[in-house]
């Protein structure tokens, strides 16, 4: 289809982690594949513009990024930014805590860090792009990429510890005795 | 005085290891060289930072965990597909329109405005056409310098560089005129033998940048010489014989 670039293979190594990308975007599974499709419909628009190969990956995220805020934009339709205080010093979270959780708790998790360290969270995570590329993609110095990041993350930390420690707490230990009738 | 100094150092290190990804990729950047050489010389760094990339690790592996819509790869790849046939068909299209001008670019071209090599071909068939019949002169005069004066009067190219015996020979008169948008001028001398040699001069960008013919032209029973001169282009046309024409100009 193209000269330089096969586009099956560009979709095929992409379009899961541009749609986890919208999805976190956009937090709606229909929403995220909508998104996910107008990227690479644009891609394919455009591809013959990209001449370097190594820059389709910054480029479709940055792509989709910028879909959603045109989209968000265009609805007038603002996600609600809730500022947090800043968490210094992370609670602790064991391993096997996290391991405990599924994919779709993280995921929200995520969805409760604020906007604007989320994006640069999601972008580490979801594309593992470098901070160089995420700077690109969010159009912002890669120091600012570095702090978001740092804070990003100290804010999953403790959000994931409300979820393991909210999920605890529902559990309802069973009576020994009950459990030994089992 | 020290340990400020070492935790300044260390919270720079963690400020940046956040930054690095846990695949590894990041290992050769020259950033976070030092704040890895850090960690190697720092225990309580180095379990943060094993800590760190232990739960990058963790949120990588369970968010990847989320799985796309099965159907939507194949949905893209047809959506594409589509995308890329009606985009050379565009593509197509406009490169049939662009052939199409192009051809009729050439057909006008070829019927309505001569081909650069052909302009001095254009201009001596239209001054010829000037003399059937005979044109009326704008001014009537013996004198080749009242000529020249007129024209110039006029804002009509004058000859540069005209033969003596030329100067001296007794004019009928002079005219301007426009051909294409520029101005032409032409002087009509009388020869001894009771022929007329007519003179045109036009700028020399007129006819930009084709190639004067060479050598003297036929056109029915009219002799025509083309020359350059101080940027204008002198057209000599008579019936006099050819071997004549050349003595004088």
């Amino acid at each position: 289809m193209f000269r330089d670039i096969n586009f099956e293979d560009i979709v095929s190594e992409h379009y899961a982690s541009l749609y986890r990308f919208a999805l976190s975007l956009s937090r709606n599974e229909v929403d995220a594949a909508d998104l996910t499709q107008q990227t690479f419909f644009i891609f394919a628009q455009h591809s013959r513009q990209i001449r370097d190969a190594s820059k389709v990956k910054c480029w479709l995220f940055t792509t989709l990024r910028r879909e959603f805020l045109r989209g968000v934009r265009s609805q007038n339709n603002h996600p609600h930014v809730e500022f947090k205080p800043e968490i210094h010093d992370s609670p602790a979270i064991s391993p096997d805590a996290l391991r405990s959780l599924d994919g779709k708790a993280v995921m929200d998790a995520m969805t409760k860090v604020d906007t604007t360290y989320r994006v640069a969270l999601e972008l580490f995570y979801l594309s593992e792009l470098s901070y160089k590329e995420i700077a690109q993609v969010l159009e912002i110095p890669v120091g600012t990429v570095m702090s978001r990041l740092s804070r990003g993350k100290e804010q999953l930390k403790a959000t994931l510890s409300e979820s393991v420690f909210e999920r605890e707490r529902k559990i309802i230990p069973l009576p020994r005795d009950e459990k030994a009738s089992h | 005085m020290k340990r400020p100094h070492i935790k300044v150092t260390t919270e720079s290190a963690r400020f940046l290891m956040s930054a690095y990804r846990p695949n590894g990729a990041d290992a050769q950047d020259p950033v976070f060289k030092k704040a890895l050489e850090q960690i190697g010389s720092d225990p309580g760094l180095a379990k943060w930072f094993n800590d760190q990339r232990e739960f990058d690790e963790i949120v990588l592996e369970r968010l990847n965990s989320v799985q796309p819509p099965p159907e939507l790869k194949s949905a893209i790849l047809t959506g594409v597909r589509t995308t890329m046939i009606h985009r050379e068909r565009f593509q197509y299209r406009w490169l049939a329109l662009a052939a199409i001008l192009l051809i009729s670019c050439f057909i006008l071209g070829k019927f309505n405005f001569p081909h650069a090599a052909n302009q001095f071909d254009a201009f001596q068939s239209d001054m010829l056409a000037l003399f059937h019949p005979l044109p009326v002169l704008d001014l009537s005069t013996d004198s080749f310098e009242q000529t020249q004066q007129f024209l110039k009067a006029n804002a009509a190219p004058t000859a540069p560089n005209v033969p003596e015996e030329l100067r001296r020979m007794q004019t009928a008169g002079c005219k301007s005129l426009r051909w294409r948008g520029h101005m032409v001028s032409v002087t009509c001398f009388e020869l001894p033998n009771g022929d007329f040699l007519h003179l045109f001069v036009v700028n020399k960008g007129t006819f930009a940048d084709s190639p004067i013919p060479h050598g003297f032209l036929k056109n029915g029973d009219w002799h025509i010489l083309f020359s350059e001169s101080d940027g204008m282009v002198l057209m000599w046309m008579s019936r006099a014989p050819m071997n004549e024409l050349r003595m004088l100009v």
